[in-house]
């Protein structure tokens, strides 16, 4: 028995565990499009602000592909899958058969086609340790720092890098922070908080245009930036499965992981 | 695997099973002095209501709930006991909010804390479990 | 029968706290464990100094809360508050009058007479072998510490081919010559009860119900338990007769001889109304004679009645207090055919009596067995009974005293509910016993966990057996049977001719 595992975070990690709970025997291989032993991706945020680092953000001991009996392949995207076959087909050519898979692939951040975003230079989003390095060697104390969405991924971002720039301001379209999460009279107080630390706010705004340095608000108001992160949603990485099994927003399972397409499982998609 | 079991029908609600398990956790010999006009954090908990007392810690679940929704993978289990590296907790308080027991809570020290079982306290065999004056804790297996 | 007239001006308080408590704050941690388990609330925490404080007023000094603190911060201290010194008139003394004073009414006590008169079994000393006998090692030798009690045949009956006919009339076999004494369900709690049960079962000797009756749960129990007629017959019914091993007929107790016994109906409620089979919330009065018992004669019509209810399968036990004139009342009741006499002293405990009765009423067990053991051997029914003695049975050296004294087995009581943590505040008759022993509170019934407190009831015998067996062996002797009666074996210290010729001892150095 062979299982293959797309996805090397949170729900690959967990279908090792899984699996493993209940055949010690079968081979299983996983692969990730990063090249990482596996880290916890909400620590990108603890990393930059420095209350971790790149080897505690270790999501599993060293030596747990070893300990699983798991073969990892880091580094290799795969771009199709092959159900008749049962194969999946990597960037660099190769396939890979598999008897059961599991597609753990997550999702990736939703960058909204704004007018003029293109000429914006240090654009970053904020969901992996890539970004991370990346959005920390661009920091330095007297850039300003627009952030777009008052989500989770904005506000950790916010929180990580603050000390570390000379301003913040955070837009959304919603009225209020933590649309998704919070009811008005809780978003407040995490508002004030944040404020009270020294980050600004501009709720009910989106932005209309970008020059490099500027964002043209839908308010009216034009806001001067030196670095620009997208943090407006994430998009379930659904292009894989398309045609091969039920998708909506995300990959449809049921309460055993199954997706419509036989012995293709996936993990829950939350909105 | 033994586990920590407290029986309600001797409970006394005395509390001290919450001061050796504080006192566990320091290392002095003396619990005078270990524990004088120290505000305690102890890893078991009395719980107390109309008349029924009962002391609360960790479950060592055998399906962790806290280990599934730790987001650094600070929350694993070790020889049969669900254990904390304090080094990787951030304090997120996401195990706070798992625990359908409340048995973990945020410590002075940074990173959250709960009942190990004494397997790194000064104690060595739980405290709690020696500590109660009707023994009504107990330190046993049961399948 | 009690009349309460208080008269106490609140604004002169005759009565100084006896007890003091005194509290280390460099050891307390305000754990708060001393207020939470005292049930007299001396304890207090105050929140915004951090400090725990107490009312001394209310300390009965029971010692709950120095056991229990943690870092051994607290203990108890006789007041130095005192009166003028008086040899006659002493503070006690004083403070019993003010409090009759005040309230009017009877003075209650529990426990047993803490009164200084003569101990004998302090004054009497034990033989060891030397030279020209030799002693027996316990650890290398049998020792038989086992004892039967019941009549003894007069002779051996043979039948018409010469086989030996039994003829052994019910007796009970103990591994030691101690049991559990009477504590009646409603005087003590049932976590108490079970204690005891399951102590006497492991042990192998018998506890004793008391007046109130046999809880259901407990007849599991039956072989190892003495089920009590009482004079108020509380819980008599056909089963309680038959599920116990033997049936004691209670005359009188040691604590309060010539009176009956009164449990206030605030404690007879649930499991106890029910065992005694009287209505929740009535007061359970023991009259002072059994009302259908006026003449010897009267006696043995109930114990031929009780063998005939349970078959002649079981021994009865008849218990008298010591008084002055209790060999000719043995003597009596030996010809009635009870089996067993036992006999407490003025040592011993009760749940609640009237203070004068406890502490002025009785003799002294010692005096009472040697007089009724020569008695009977002096008529010649010694035979007809084994003798059972209770009241301040103290210590294994105690019962190898009584032993020789003429007793072939011994009560105990105060020192099984020491083993169970009492402390002897004597507030028995407050209901408020912090060890959840004389209480049916059941938050304080619970601090008694059976599961640790017969282990410490076995404990505490069996390390009484090893030192029964060491000092029988150090006499020379390996037989319990070889020390019954056995006055060669002890002497006196600091006794007079009278008391050394009642005892039936030689001075020592003769």
């Amino acid at each position: 028995m062979r299982y293959v595992i797309i996805g090397n975070s949170a729900a690959g990690i967990g279908a090792v565990e899984g699996i493993r709970q209940v055949d010690k025997e079968g081979e299983i291989i996983i692969i990730s499009r990063e090249p990482y032993h596996t880290y916890s991706r909400p620590l990108i945020s603890y990393l930059i602000y420095g209350k971790t680092d790149r080897e505690k953000m270790k999501y599993r001991v060293d030596g747990f592909y070893e300990d699983m009996g798991c073969a990892f392949m880091g580094g290799k995207a795969v771009t199709q899958i092959l159900p008749d076959k049962k194969e999946v087909g990597l960037d660099d050519g190769s396939k890979i058969a598999y008897d059961k898979l599991f597609v753990g692939t997550g999702s990736d951040p939703f960058v909204p086609p704004i007018e003029g975003l293109n000429t914006v230079n240090d654009k970053f989003t904020f969901m992996s340790l890539d970004d991370a390095v990346s959005l920390e060697k661009a920091l330095s104390p007297e850039k300003r720092v627009l952030i777009l969405g008052a989500g989770l991924i904005g506000l950790k971002c916010a929180e990580a890098i603050l000390h570390k720039v000379k301003s913040i301001v955070v837009a959304d379209l919603a009225p209020r922070v933590l649309s998704s999460i919070l009811d008005g009279e809780g978003a407040g107080m995490i508002q004030k908080h944040l404020e009270n630390k020294g980050i600004e706010f501009r709720l009910s705004a989106g932005v209309n245009k970008f020059a490099t340095d500027k964002a043209y608000l839908s308010t009216g108001e034009e806001v001067g930036f030196d670095i620009l992160v997208i943090a407006a949603g994430v998009r379930p990485n659904t292009a894989l499965l398309k045609g091969i099994a039920d998708v909506e927003r995300g990959i449809i399972i049921n309460e055993k992981s199954e997706t419509s397409a036989k012995d293709i499982f996936s993990e829950v998609k939350l909105f | 695997m033994k586990k920590v079991y407290v029986n309600e029908k001797w409970c006394l609600g005395c509390h001290l099973c919450e001061y050796y398990c504080a006192f566990a956790g320091t290392n002095e010999k003396d619990m005078a002095r270990a524990l004088k006009d120290i505000k305690i954090n102890p890893r078991i908990r009395i719980e107390e209501k109309d008349g029924v007392s009962f002391a609360v810690s960790c479950r060592h679940c055998d399906e962790p709930l806290c280990v599934k929704g730790c987001i650094t993978g600070a929350l694993t289990r070790k020889d049969g006991v669900i254990t904390i590296n304090k080094d990787k907790c951030v304090s997120c308080y996401t195990c706070i909010l798992c625990c359908p027991f409340g048995a973990i809570a945020p410590s002075e020290q940074g990173a959250v804390q709960k009942c190990e079982l004494c397997v790194k306290s000064a104690a060595g065999t739980p405290a709690c479990v020696k500590g109660c004056p009707n023994g009504a804790i107990v330190f046993e297996e049961r399948g | 029968m009690f009349d309460f007239t208080e008269v106490n001006p609140m604004a002169i308080n005759f009565l100084y706290p006896n007890y003091e408590v005194e509290r280390n704050y460099d050891r307390c941690i305000s754990c708060r464990a001393c207020e939470r388990q005292c049930a007299n609330e001396v304890h207090e925490y105050l929140p915004d100094q951090n400090k725990m404080v107490c009312d001394d007023s209310k300390c009965v000094n029971c010692q709950r809360c120095v056991s229990i603190c943690p870092t051994r911060a607290l203990k108890i201290v006789k007041t130095n508050n005192t009166y003028k010194e008086n040899a006659n008139w002493t503070g006690k003394a004083i403070n019993e009058v003010y409090r009759q004073a005040g309230s009017g009414g009877v003075l209650l006590s529990s426990m047993g007479n803490p009164e200084n008169y003569p101990v004998y079994f302090d004054k009497i000393l034990l033989n060891a072998s030397q030279v020209t006998n030799p002693s027996i090692d316990p650890l290398r030798e049998p020792m038989e510490t086992k004892v039967f009690l019941g009549a003894k045949p007069k002779a051996i009956e043979r039948d018409a081919r010469g086989r030996i006919v039994n003829n052994l009339p019910p007796h009970l076999s103990l591994s030691m010559p101690v049991m559990f004494s009477a504590m009646s369900f409603g005087s003590i709690s049932y976590n108490a009860h079970e204690s005891l049960a399951r102590a006497a079962e492991e042990l192998g000797i018998m506890y004793n119900t008391g007046e109130g009756g046999l809880h259901e749960d407990f007849y599991r129990y039956g072989k190892n338990t003495i089920v009590q007629v009482a004079s108020g017959r509380f819980g008599v019914h056909p089963d309680y007769l038959n599920s116990g091993a033997a049936i004691e007929i209670k005359m009188g107790q040691g604590a309060k001889p010539g009176i009956g016994g009164h449990l206030p109906g605030a404690k007879i409620i649930g499991d106890v109304s029910r065992t005694r089979m009287i209505p929740e919330g009535t007061d359970a009065i023991s009259p002072a004679p059994h009302h259908d018992i006026y003449s010897i004669e009267d006696l043995r019509q109930l114990v031929y009645s009780l063998k005939e209810a349970t078959e002649y399968k079981k021994p009865v036990i008849v218990k008298i207090a010591a008084v002055h004139n209790v060999s000719a009342i043995a003597s009596g009741i030996a010809r009635s055919g009870a089996d067993i006499i036992a006999i407490d002293g003025f040592r011993g405990g009760t749940g609640a009596a009237p203070t004068r009765i406890r502490d002025h009423v009785g003799i002294p067990i010692e005096l009472a067995l040697a007089s009724v053991d020569r008695r009977l051997r002096e008529e010649g029914i010694r035979d007809n009974v084994s003798l059972v003695v209770g009241g301040s049975i103290r210590s294994s050296a105690d019962i190898v005293k009584a032993v020789a004294l003429g007793a072939d087995c011994v009560y105990i009581a105060t020192s099984a509910l020491l083993a169970l943590g009492c402390h002897l505040c004597g507030s028995c008759h407050t209901g408020k016993c912090n060890w959840g022993i004389a209480t049916q509170n059941p938050e304080l019934v619970k601090r008694l966990n059976p599961n640790l407190g017969y282990k410490r009831l076995v404990n505490l015998l069996t390390a009484w057996k090893h030192e029964i067996k060491e000092m029988m062996g150090g006499m020379g002797i390996n037989s319990i049977e070889s020390l019954k009666g056995n006055r060669l074996m002890l002497r006196g210290v600091g006794l007079n001719e009278k008391e050394l010729e009642i005892l039936g001892i030689k001075y020592a150095g003769e």
